[in-house]
């Protein structure tokens, strides 16, 4: 039997994930530890589990490169990249809105070439092109893109907001919604043919473990 | 960026070397010996084609054409794949009486990616297009599929048939509107689950539909799987689509080729030209599919004949990829002569040439033996043969 190897992503989802994954009884004694290792292997159970920057995940799935992912709705959305998204695992929730100055609600609609700052380019372009029908000038930002209508840099920001503090705390309010954002389970798809007993099995059983 | 771009390929585009050039060439005779001994004749279309041939045509997003303009101020565009060419090929110098039509190609395509994706703009296809016929042709296809990838010595691979019907009849039974049929079509060939199963529930469907979406993506097994997925939906289209995919395993049972072949209902066909029975190669050791191809009745129609059609293309760079056969090239003779041995040096290397040797000429002339013996031994060439204008030696 081969290895199948799960992709998981850094920071923010890692600790749900590899909860989630534990509950089916899928891990290794060494993920539970603080550690710099980047890959963990399961020999009994021949698994295989690396941690990826969120955006990455997708391409190390699209690839083969792992087997499985678990990545937030937003990097998927972002790379848009040709895999099986197999299941919503429910945690990580947010918002993906369109945030800016209160100021701004009202001309929203009007500001001509509105300048658009974000991480998410393509969520961006996709939201103000084809559901608000509105031309956009999209600005890339790789970080604290809250910053932009603040220091002048832009008129509104497409980004991920959990509680909304960092949002209020820079004097800026949500304007609209793009979509709601949580973690997914993602496949390769050779692999969910290839393996498919494991696979199909694993879904099965965290979508009995999850309620869902 | 500062790149000197006299030195490199465009990013997508690579050059073939000698070794892996060969092998792939010679996976391409394998295969299309193959296509060629099934009745199949040779086609070569231009690499350059008026838009208008891939309008509607359901090949590639446009945005992923190369496009440019020529001086009439027509729009032309690479092709994205063989499939439109052949139809149109077929449509515009044969009548129905000259059916069924078997053309086999390898062409290259191309495709407009984003940069830095590490996807191929330029790729080589290799495939088939069989016009006239119904399941009896779908089976001919995919026995043909299995035997050219046998052919070239892939062992471990299969072949899932799903059609893309099944799916369409339970969206027509459901009396969802046009817009959120489409939608969920497009959820289901880009395999977002999550998104589909979303968007149904939200449209207070039928129970059985949503059961249906959910499983799915699960419809993958044997030929048994045929009868859960029968038992799933309750309109015409949908069963015709079953008892189609009946018929095809029946002839591939005859073909004796049944351990090739699983299914997947899930599979609708990612080009929007597939009207019936899709089928997809998957094997271990690529994270894409191998061979894509499947039946479409209404394309040929656009081009101005109503030919039923169905075909597949094999994406060879990804086939040499997973066999990986590309040693440097070895065996073989080194012909060496000094001035007075070159007359005869020359009728040697034609006589070997005629046996079907590879032979080569050294560019040096009247050097000692063991500089040819070293020539050889950087080359991989295995035999040298020396003529001194007297007696001839060989190692």
């Amino acid at each position: 039997m081969g290895y199948l190897t799960f992709a998981l992503t850094k920071g923010r989802l890692a600790e749900d994930a590899k909860k989630t994954l534990a509950d089916i009884g899928l891990a290794c004694e060494e993920m539970k530890e603080k550690s710099r290792k980047l890959i963990f292997v399961n020999e009994e159970q021949r698994l295989r589990f690396f941690l990826a920057k969120a955006d990455d995940v997708p391409t190390y799935v699209e690839y083969g490169a792992a087997d499985i992912g678990i990545s937030g709705a937003d990097s998927l959305l972002e790379e848009g990249r040709n895999l099986y998204e197999a299941m919503d695992l429910g945690f990580g929730k947010c918002r993906m809105v369109v945030a800016g100055p209160p100021e701004i609600r009202e001309k929203m609609g009007r500001v001509n070439n509105i300048r658009v700052s974000t991480k998410y380019p393509n969520i961006a372009a996709r939201h103000f092109y084809q559901k608000r029908r509105q031309t956009a000038e999209i600005v890339k930002l790789n970080g604290s893109v809250e910053l932009g209508p603040i220091v002048g840099l832009s008129d509104v920001i497409v980004d991920i907001v959990e509680s909304g503090s960092t949002l209020q705390e820079n004097g800026l309010v949500v304007l609209e919604e793009v979509c709601d954002i949580s973690a997914r389970l993602v496949v390769n798809r050779v692999s969910m043919k290839t393996e498919y007993d494991r696979i199909t099995d694993i879904i099965r059983r965290l979508k009995e473990s999850r309620g869902v | 960026m500062m790149k000197d771009n006299k030195r490199h390929t465009p990013d997508g585009f690579k050059d073939s070397l000698p070794g892996p050039y060969q092998f792939k060439l010679k996976l391409k005779q394998k295969i299309e010996n193959t296509f060629y001994l099934a009745g199949y004749s040779p086609i070569s279309s231009p690499m350059l084609e008026y838009a208008e041939v891939f309008e509607g045509a359901g090949s590639a997003p446009p945005r992923q054409m190369y496009r440019l303009i020529d001086r009439e101020g027509d729009v032309l565009t690479l092709r994205s794949d063989m499939t439109p060419p052949v139809a149109r090929i077929a449509a515009t110098n044969y009548t129905p009486a000259d059916l069924p039509l078997r053309f086999y190609y390898t062409e290259n395509a191309f495709r407009c990616h984003q940069s830095y994706k590490g996807k191929a703009g330029e790729f080589t296809e290799s495939g088939v297009e069989l016009l006239g016929g119904g399941a009896e042709a779908d089976a001919e296809v995919i026995a043909l599929a299995v035997n050219c990838l046998r052919a070239a010595g892939l062992t471990e691979f299969r072949v899932y048939m799903g059609h893309a019907g099944f799916f369409r009849g339970a969206l027509e039974e459901s009396g969802m509107a046009e817009e959120d049929k489409a939608a969920a079509l497009r959820h289901i060939a880009g395999h977002n689950i999550v998104a589909a199963e979303a968007l149904l529930r939200g449209k207070k469907l039928s129970y059985g539909l949503i059961k249906l979406t959910e499983r799915l993506n699960m419809l993958t097994g044997d030929a048994g799987i045929l009868d859960e997925a029968g038992g799933l939906v309750h309109n015409e289209t949908s069963a015709l689509a079953v008892s189609a995919l009946r018929e095809i395993y029946d002839a591939l049972t005859d073909y004796g080729l049944t351990e090739y072949i699983l299914f997947d209902l899930g599979m609708t066909g990612t080009l929007d030209y597939y009207t019936g029975a899709v089928f997809r190669v998957y094997a271990r050791g690529t994270g894409f599919s191998l061979l894509d191809g499947g039946r479409y009745d209404n394309l040929v129609k656009q081009y101005g004949q109503d030919f039923p059609a169905v075909g597949f293309s094999l994406k060879l760079d990804n086939l040499a990829a997973i066999l990986d056969g590309g040693e440097p090239l070895s065996g073989g003779a080194l012909i060496a002569y000094t001035r007075a041995g070159r007359k005869e040096a020359f009728l040697k290397a034609a006589e070997l040439r005629a046996e079907g040797i590879r032979t080569e000429n050294s560019l040096t002339v009247g050097a000692p033996r063991e500089y040819y013996e070293a020539e050889a031994r950087a080359r991989g060439i295995e035999r040298v043969y020396y003529f001194e204008g007297g007696d001839a030696w060989g190692i």
